[in-house]
């Protein structure tokens, strides 16, 4: 094994000069980019690097013509310099936006490059070298030349960090608090320019935008701010060149598409595989996020059918949680298995757990109907369905802040008992309108949920919680009753689902004094 | 300290705008606005989609080039007082998808008074985090931006306007598209604000929601139709003008002009 990695790795760098050479360049490449290639990704200028390097062709060619090798370098400096500058500029001076102007800008450049190469003919210049990257003719002026400005670009950026923080993240802030942000653009420009020519080497012009938009894209999945998604990039930086290196060495491929293959292989793993962002994670959350709001929705079921009646049937509960009953019982087996409910044939309980857990998603439920009926303004009918699919993505802590937010209700806008955080949850009082008895003040405490249509009858008659309502007579299939200051005609449907209590804030009228008014059937107390 | 007119008041955080005209391309986007506002104050800016408020607060900035007109805060070029000055951008400028915490956001108020090499203090620190406080949303300072709400996300926004300690605040539409309980919480911290002496200037569009609150309203539509005390602004033939767009002569009723 040792021997292995040994022959592959070891080997060729104790073996050969140009080896050595060429792995401090591209380590030194990989990591400046990859700094870079953050601020351009963040500033969705991912395409900028393109521009400049292909600008840098005639620099290599007029410095070519005029100084020879070392020529090359700062011809193609000054170039990439000149495009940047040329591309900030007309930007900010016309109305033609930026991917235009580098259009523009990159391919006039590209152009006037091989005409000058075309015309000049100059020998000593390889195209396929200049464009593609001929690594392993790295002298060693070329590695000063590469580590130097690398390592002046890495300081720039760490030196200013807050300036590029700020100027990548709120540009309209920077320059309102003072930052001179047409200076911090050409700065950036210079950078970038600096870098480029720094690659030219290692991976040429044309895959040089592979290196400054690929390990910041793939940073960018992987991080959470900034700072991390910088170091990050300069890691995936490193790992791709010195890979992509010894793979071109090994497989004997160009050295510059085998460090882009590698820098893209890594962007694919981290697009699959990333925790937040990635393809696989987000399947799998949003699976369990599924689950977990069908097991919410099934707590929910038993523990308002546990209140109803004793005994809770899997086909009742796959209805009252509006699952479908193959669905609702893998999701009560998943139940069962953490200990939340217990199942005992077709029964269906609670465990303490399940309990608690029960009055939580209610807790949750109820807090966001008051909120999006106070707040929101949202009818009594619509808050239910509302709350239902809010319900499941909340936070405790949100639930927490709504409670608090809202002063701490104990009753759902239907009148319900908000469970408290600690899990205490109040009695249910009252009795059915359909059994109040005529004639004996009463106050709605409570109307069912349920049923929707039934809900928009209620609001329609008035028939919210907390409003007076004295019982007049009781007919077949229908109470007449009075709602506030109005008389209705309410359908034994909706009185069964109205839930009143004595009232008394309303005193009775004198001649039939407690109890006797509330027996009184034809009275009909005025206020 | 009502700003009628007068002399550019040396005091920190006064605002001076003397016939601001900023022209785009050609249209004219605010002609000749004169107000005066000063510590303790709150003021609206209203008036009609595209009338100008957003352009007026980054003019006051310097942001856009003004055709003609002078602004001066605490008497002085906005220039020279700029880390007075705190910005709050419409939250759909921003970024969301950035990498940055709730944390990082706010500590961005704090980078003008940083250090020559950016560092932050432990005041600036704790600047921030009282900041992060004051918008309730300490909780969520390790947060991702991109995971809040849109209130949540104006909040933080506010938060970082806050830790910038402004005598003189510009807040762009901090009302548009919130939860209503944020916007109570914004408002309460407005209004805090103007309580502790700082200069704030608040573009609203809903006018539902402007009714009370602001010390003095200043209604826009492409120049100032009028400004004054809400009681007195709030009438609806001034907001017929503004809003219906009969043409008047620009501040002819304006009492506190000149």
């Amino acid at each position: 094994m040792t021997a292995v990695l040994h022959e592959l790795f070891v080997a060729p760098a104790a073996q050969y000069e140009f080896m050595r050479y060429a792995l401090a360049a591209v380590a030194v490449v990989g990591v400046t980019s990859a700094t870079l290639s953050c601020l351009l990704v963040v500033r969705h200028q991912a395409l900028l690097g393109d521009a400049v390097s292909h600008a840098v062709l005639p620099g290599v060619a007029v410095g070519w013509l005029a100084a020879g090798h070392l020529g090359i370098f700062w011809g193609a400096l000054a170039a990439a310099l000149l495009a940047g500058v040329a591309i900030t500029f007309v930007e900010r001076r016309s109305t033609v936006k930026l991917d235009a102007v580098m259009g523009i800008v990159f391919t006039f450049a590209f152009a006037l490059g091989l005409a000058v190469i075309s015309v000049a003919r100059p020998r000593g210049i390889d195209l396929f070298h200049v464009l593609l990257g001929n690594v392993l003719g790295v002298g060693r002026t070329d590695l000063l030349l590469t580590a130097g400005s690398g390592g002046l670009v890495l300081l720039v950026v760490v030196g200013l960090y807050r300036h590029f923080h700020l100027w990548s993240f709120d540009p309209v802030m920077a320059r309102a608090v003072g930052l001179r942000v047409g200076t911090l653009n050409y700065v950036f420009t210079a950078l970038l320019s600096a870098t480029i020519v720094a690659s030219l080497q290692a991976v040429g012009l044309v895959l040089v935008v592979a290196m400054l938009v690929t390990p910041g894209a793939t940073a960018y999945l992987l991080s959470r701010r900034l700072a991390t998604m910088m170091v990050t990039a300069a890691g995936l930086g490193l790992v791709s060149a010195v890979g992509g290196l010894y793979g071109s060495y090994h497989l004997d491929v160009a050295s510059g598409p085998a460090i882009v293959i590698v820098a893209s292989l890594l962007f694919v793993l981290a697009f699959l595989l990333a925790p937040r962002h990635g393809q696989v994670g987000r399947a799998r959350r949003r699976r369990r996020a599924a689950r977990r709001s069908v097991e919410e929705d099934l707590l929910k079921a038993v523990f308002s059918a546990a209140r109803r009646d004793s005994e809770v049937s899997v086909d009742t509960l796959a209805g009252g949680a509006g699952l479908a009953p193959p669905a609702a019982r893998a999701g009560l087996r998943r139940l069962a298995r953490d200990a939340k409910v217990r199942l005992d044939g077709r029964r269906v309980r609670l465990t303490s757990t399940g309990e608690s857990e029960a009055l939580r998603v209610v807790r949750a439920h109820r807090l966001l109907e008051r909120y999006l009926h106070d707040a929101e303004g949202v009818g009594l009918p619509d808050v239910h369905a509302t709350a239902d699919l809010l319900e499941h993505e909340l936070s405790p802590a949100g639930v927490d802040d709504i409670d608090r937010l809202l002063g701490r209700p104990t009753r759902d806008p239907h009148g319900h008992p908000i469970p408290s955080s600690s899990g205490a949850l109040a009695r249910i009082a009252g009795h059915r309108l359909s059994e109040q008895e005529a004639g004996a003040p009463a106050r709605v405490a409570m109307v069912g949920d349920v049923r929707e249509d039934l809900l928009v009858r209620m609001v329609d008659l008035g028939i919210v919680p907390r409003r007076s309502v004295t019982v007049l007579h009781r007919g077949p299939g229908r109470v007449r009753a009075r709602v506030g200051d109005r008389e209705v005609d309410v359908p034994a449907d909706v009185a069964e689902r109205v839930f009143v209590v004595p009232d008394p804030a309303v005193t009775a009228p004198p001649r039939a004094q407690g109890a006797g008014a509330a027996r009184a059937p034809e009275r009909q107390g005025r206020r | 300290m009502r700003g009628a007119g007068g002399t550019d008041a040396a005091v920190p955080g006064r605002l001076d705008v003397r016939d601001l005209t900023v022209s785009y391309a050609g249209i004219t986007a605010l002609r000749a606005v004169t107000f005066s506002c000063g510590p303790g104050e709150v003021v609206g800016v209203i008036g009609p989609n595209g009338a100008g408020q957003s352009t007026l607060l980054k003019a006051v900035l310097g942001l856009v080039d003004a055709e003609a007109g002078r602004v001066r805060v605490g008497g002085r070029p906005v220039d020279a007082v700029r880390r007075e000055v705190a910005y709050l951008p419409q939250r759909s400028a921003i970024d969301w998808d950035y990498p940055a915490r709730v944390d990082e956001v706010v500590a961005m108020g704090r980078y003008p008074h940083a250090g020559p090499l950016g560092r932050l203090r432990a005041a600036d620190r704790r600047i921030a985090a009282e900041s992060l406080e004051r918008v309730a949303m300490t909780a969520f300072a390790r947060s991702q931006i991109g995971e809040l709400s849109g209130g949540q996300q104006q909040r933080v926004l506010l938060a970082r306007a806050l830790a910038q300690r402004a005598d003189l605040l510009l807040l762009d539409e901090p009302f548009t598209g919130v939860d209503a309980l944020t916007e109570q919480l914004l408002y309460e911290r407005i209004r805090e604000l103007g309580d502790a002496g700082a200069t704030v200037v608040v573009v609203n569009h809903d006018l539902s929601s402007v009714a009370d609150g602001y010390d003095r309203l200043l209604v826009l539509a492409g120049r100032v139709v009028a400004f004054g005390p809400p009681e007195r602004v709030f009438t609806g033939e001034l907001l017929a003008r503004a809003y219906g767009g009969v043409p008047t002569a620009a501040g002819a009723l304006v009492g506190d002009r000149r």
